[in-house]
């Protein structure tokens, strides 16, 4: 359901104007941009022509989503865009919960699955405590209740 | 629209009250506990990358993670399942075991199971197998894979229910026996297709790729022999197919645009019996095609049309284009590969991985250098050529010179 404006324009690069929760815009290629379903339906909705507001996203957050937005839709190739985002998935754990939180509400599924794959690997083959500390997570079992849990799972614990 | 609009402002009133606290950088030190408070659907998706044995053990963490697994619409046994996956092999996990402990699994899962892996090594046709089918019939499986271990091919014959799973998009299947029953009407949201090793009728084949219309890739390995391979699939993109056949008719596949078709090793097919099909009425029926991958039997099987060595239909999506186990000193296989080359204008990369059978001097370049529009041609796009196996003959150099002679671009000859 794309405008008649945008498919008339189709020829020229149209630039959306995204506006984050701290009222900094960033200009960002349709083609890029509409890698979100949530700026899609936004810009569907007849935002396209002004300011798409995110109010959900910070600058910061949404710096990095616009940079990632555009390396893919640059055409890189597999290889390229793989080591390229090995790079940008490698922060400190409060950046990794924002972008999380920033690519669920824009719905940006490939981007999403990244940063869970991350999340993934740094809990895999870890002990219950070491994930516990690293992040950040109290234990709120009793020795008992902790005791059945292991009983209940007692294949995956051994 | 005017719903997920509403949503979208309900989501970010909370989400901000939420940035809101977290602002407050104290709160926000890289210890505190974040991650327990992530939406449930980025939690399920973090709990999907995981491996089985992780993911349950997330359990033990805290009271918020008790159950989150539990309802993670995805449950995979496969080698991280045990510790060791020769557990099972060398006996010192029972098969029995091995079982108990998937059922035990399955007892603490909730809610439904979209997609189901088991394929661990030395896995065995074995009954329990059947019931979790059944259970799995109940549970909305839309992905499936069952996998027996090649070292115990068990032909595990599956049962009615598999054929009552109708929400399937995936189905990847290793050593079954696939026999729907008479009633069966097809899967109609089939999406993919990976059989390896599987048991059918050859017969019934044609009939059930036709009765899943939205069938997009289709891989048969080592699966039994189709004596026509008959294609009828509007929305196939991707065919993989290594096993032995006869002939092959693309009947209605206007979509597909990667092919591969390997005899498979059970040896050398009897070409008495093999129908030649037109190289023209093959290519014809192919309109999208992007990626191909051929061995020499294809190759020779294929009528080249003697009048133009060129098809009638060109090739211009063809990007790459591999052959496997080609002869130079054959004509029948040299001249439909140059067939192929010489109607793919827009050809990237070419691979070739050469079979050196005796050389007793002959050079098909030669032979068909004569005719007369034999230079007519450019591949102004090729960008690669691989060839393996080569061993610098007489006819292996003409060809080289030949490719350089018409591509403009090529960067790398690697041998």
């Amino acid at each position: 359901m794309a405008s008649s404006e945008s498919t008339t324009t189709s020829t020229t690069t149209k630039v959306l104007r995204l506006k984050s929760s701290d009222n900094e815009i960033f200009g960002v290629e349709e083609k890029a941009a509409l890698q979100s379903e949530t700026i899609k339906s936004l810009a569907e909705d007849g935002y396209s022509e002004d300011v798409i507001p995110l109010f959900n996203v910070e600058k910061k957050t949404l710096a990095k989503i616009v940079e990632w937005l555009n390396k893919h839709a640059s055409g890189s190739s597999k290889e390229e865009l793989k080591r390229w985002d090995a790079d940008f998935v490698d922060v400190d754990k409060d950046v990794l919960y924002d972008l999380l939180l920033a690519s669920n509400y824009l719905n940006i599924e490939v981007l999403l699955h990244q940063l869970a794959q991350k999340v993934a690997d740094m809990i895999k083959g870890k002990k219950p405590e070491e994930i516990r500390q690293l992040f950040g997570i109290k234990n709120d079992f009793t020795p008992e209740e902790e005791a059945e849990i292991r009983r209940e799972n007692a294949w995956a614990f051994e | 629209m005017a719903t997920r609009y509403l949503l979208d402002w309900w989501v970010c009133l909370q989400f901000q009250d939420g940035n809101y606290c977290c602002s407050n950088k104290a709160v926000h030190s890289s210890t505190s506990d974040r991650i327990s408070d992530l939406p449930s659907n980025v939690i399920e998706n973090i709990l999907m990358c995981l491996p089985i044995r992780d993911a349950v053990r997330i359990t033990i963490l805290s009271k918020t993670w008790r159950h989150r697994w539990a309802d993670v619409p995805q449950v995979v046994f496969d080698d991280t399942f045990l510790r060791n996956s020769r557990e099972v092999i060398e006996g010192s996990t029972t098969h029995e075991l091995l079982m108990k402990t998937v059922y035990e699994v399955l007892l603490l899962h909730f809610g439904p199971i979209h997609k189901f892996v088991l394929s661990i090594s030395g896995l065995k046709s074995c009954p329990e197998i059947d019931r979790l089918i059944l259970f799995l019939s109940t549970k909305g499986i839309q992905d499936f894979t069952l996998d027996f271990s090649s070292e115990y091919p068990a032909y595990h014959k599956l049962p009615s229910y598999l054929f009552t799973c109708l929400q399937l998009r995936y189905l990847k299947l290793c050593s079954c026996i696939f026999k729907p029953p008479p009633s069966f009407n097809g899967f109609s949201k089939l999406i993919s297709i990976q059989f390896q090793g599987v048991h059918f009728d050859a017969e019934f084949l044609k009939d059930f790729i036709s009765n899943c219309p939205l069938l997009e890739r289709l891989k048969l390995h080592s699966c039994v022999e189709i004596s026509c391979l008959e294609i009828n699939a509007p929305n196939l993109k991707l065919l993989h197919y290594i096993s032995a056949y006869k002939c092959i008719c693309f009947k209605n596949a206007p979509l597909l645009a990667e092919l591969s078709i390997y005899e498979s090793s059970f040896g050398e097919p009897d070409s008495d019996k093999r129908k030649l099909f037109n190289l023209i009425e093959v290519f014809s029926c192919l309109p999208a095609i992007e990626y191909l991958s051929v061995d020499y039997y294809f190759l020779k099987d294929l009528a080249v049309p003697d009048s133009s060595m060129r098809l009638q239909t060109t090739l211009n999506h063809l990007k790459f284009l591999k052959m496997l186990e080609l002869s130079y000193a054959e004509v029948e296989e040299v001249s439909p590969a140059l067939c192929l080359i010489r109607s793919s204008p827009n050809l990237q990369k070419l691979e070739i991985r050469m079979y050196c059978r005796h050389n007793d001097g002959r050079n098909p370049f030669l032979q068909l250098s004569e005719w007369d529009g034999f230079l007519d041609f450019s591949l102004n796009q090729l960008q690669e050529v691989k060839l393996q196996g080569f061993h610098g003959t007489r006819p292996e150099l003409e060809f080289v010179k030949l490719l350089l002679a018409k591509s403009s671009a090529l960067k790398s000859d690697a041998y």
